[in-house]
């Protein structure tokens, strides 16, 4: 079974580790043409045609291409971002990040790098060692390390690290059975790492604040201007659990107004609202005012009332340019160190980028608001 | 019904008439409360809400719960327990699983406020002068 991120299967430094860092799912074929158009050799053809143009110049010039490789590799779209407010007081000079294109790396942050599409900002790169167990043969269980790399984006007043998800096997006896990296375990610490290298102090945005209040008001309830499309809720109160995910094939391009009036967590809402509406007009002879109305009121007391996990949806203007498409989890339950104990985004890049989504987050951050800010530790647990 | 009117002033959040509405609103709609619950429906940070329901708990217009969550399943809680009588004893069996808990390491918590019956409650933001 192939997995999804770089496997260190040798020891090997050199050309020939910078040839499997270059196979491995770090690069996209998008990344590796950049690559190739930036060091003016030939950017047309499959991976391993790119990859074999970007070994010779590496081998011609190893210090530059390292250096492009490396920019580009921090330029690329991640799905997942963290992110952390304060001003920043110093821009740590770290280890030379070159050196991760021909070795493993240490766990360290190595940086600044100067993104190419991202100049407002200075970026580090931090390598975590996560374990993973294949199966050569049916008694040959052999452990791996996977080079799994962090990215931070750091400008004068903010910090976010963003990543990539991945599957692996985590525990010796389940080597078939492929589970999420539990990035919640690394995420964190690496927060801690850069205050120190920073000599600054962060605070967690409190998102729940943010998008269940601010965007809300600003976005949800200007429905003359915004199309706002709930596409998932996690959540959990009274000793129930609430998880309600739409289907992925409604989000597309060039919806109409009728499409999203029916689509995602609102179809659920509509009909718990036709039920009741037609439960009041046979047995009471009553007729709902204004019946559309009542959605918005099942859907709030679903997102908001019922105790807000997590939760995914689509924001985009009248014409359908698209402002934000993530999944927020609020860090809703810091003192259970699972996915939940601290802020986070998964990006949907397919549809946006994580840039876009940062500087739309951002914008909407009130630094300064010591009251947006979240615990880290509920002072009881 | 006993009606009780707790300020907020402590929490300058809830200064925003607006949060304090919606606050009054929230606490009509259910009668237990766990921390992530308020901040979700309200906007304020975990420790103002954590702090609200320590509140209402030492008003006595509740009981305050541990509730008590296996780590291979945080979905829904296993166990709730008054607060005062702390973590569960160990081993005892998962009900949702019936496999046995050997340790406290394999447990989560939080915390849930469930509001007395005939209690009706309005909160104010008032700061007095001192």
């Amino acid at each position: 079974m192939g997995i999804d991120a770089f496997v260190i299967r040798d020891t090997t430094e050199g050309l020939e580790f910078a040839e499997t860092f270059l196979k491995s799912p770090d690069f996209t074929n998008a990344v590796l043409a950049n690559i190739c158009k930036t060091l003016g050799v030939s950017s047309s053809g499959n991976k391993e045609w790119l990859i074999n143009n970007i070994i010779q110049a590496l081998e011609r010039e190893p210090k530059y291409v390292s250096q492009i490789i490396i920019e580009q590799l921090v330029s690329r779209k991640r799905k997942w971002l963290a992110i952390k407010m304060g001003k920043v007081k110093q821009n740590p000079e770290c280890a030379d990040p070159t050196e991760l294109v021909q070795k493993i790396g240490e766990g360290r942050w190595y940086g600044p790098v100067q993104s190419p599409r991202d100049e407002n900002a200075q970026w580090y790169i931090r390598p975590v060692s996560v374990r993973h167990f294949e199966a050569r043969t049916r008694d040959d269980v052999q452990r791996y390390s996977i080079r799994w790399l962090c990215f931070a984006r750091i400008d004068s007043e903010n910090i976010s690290i963003h990543w990539e998800g991945f599957s692996h096997t985590d525990l010796e006896d389940k080597v078939n059975k492929n589970s999420q990296n539990q990035y919640w375990l690394y995420i964190p610490g690496l927060f801690t790492e850069l205050e120190r290298l920073t000599q600054s102090e962060f605070r967690q945005p409190n998102l729940q604040h943010l998008i269940l209040q601010k965007m809300w008001n600003e976005y949800k309830l200007d429905k003359e201007h915004y199309i706002w499309d709930d596409r998932r809720i996690r959540a959990e109160a009274g000793g129930v659990s609430l998880n309600a995910r739409a289907s992925a094939k409604s989000r597309r391009k060039n919806r109409t107004e009728q499409d999203i009036d029916v689509e995602g967590i609102k179809r659920l809402a509509r009909t718990l609202r036709n039920s009741i509406e037609s439960e009041l007009e046979g047995a009471y002879d009553y007729k709902l005012p204004n019946p559309e109305d009542f959605d918005e009121v099942i859907l709030r007391t679903m997102i908001k009332d019922f105790g807000p996990l997590s939760y995914e949806f689509d924001l985009a203007d009248k014409e359908d340019e698209l402002l934000f498409n993530g999944h927020i989890f609020f860090g809703a339950k810091p003192q259970q160190g699972k996915v939940d104990s601290f802020p986070h985004i998964r990006v949907y890049i397919t549809y946006h980028d994580d840039l876009q989504l940062l500087d739309f987050i951002l914008k909407h951050l009130e630094v300064d608001d010591e009251d947006n800010s979240q615990s880290e530790q509920l002072p009881l647990l | 019904m006993m009606k009780t009117t707790v300020n907020l002033s402590n929490f300058p959040y809830f200064s925003n008439p607006q949060y304090l509405e919606e606050l009054n609103r929230h606490i009509k709609l259910h009668d237990d409360f766990m921390p992530h619950q308020i901040s979700g429906a309200i906007g304020c940070s975990l420790k103002d809400a954590l702090g609200i329901l320590i509140l209402l708990y030492f008003m006595a217009l509740g009981e305050l719960y541990l509730l008590v969550y296996h780590q291979d399943n945080l979905e829904v809680y296993i166990e709730k327990r008054k607060f005062s009588e702390g973590h569960p004893k160990i081993p005892f069996v998962n009900p949702l699983t019936d496999l046995t808990v050997n340790s406290l390491s394999e447990l989560e918590y939080d915390i849930q406020f469930d509001l007395n019956d005939d209690v009706e409650i309005e909160f104010e933001f008032i700061q007095h002068d001192r």
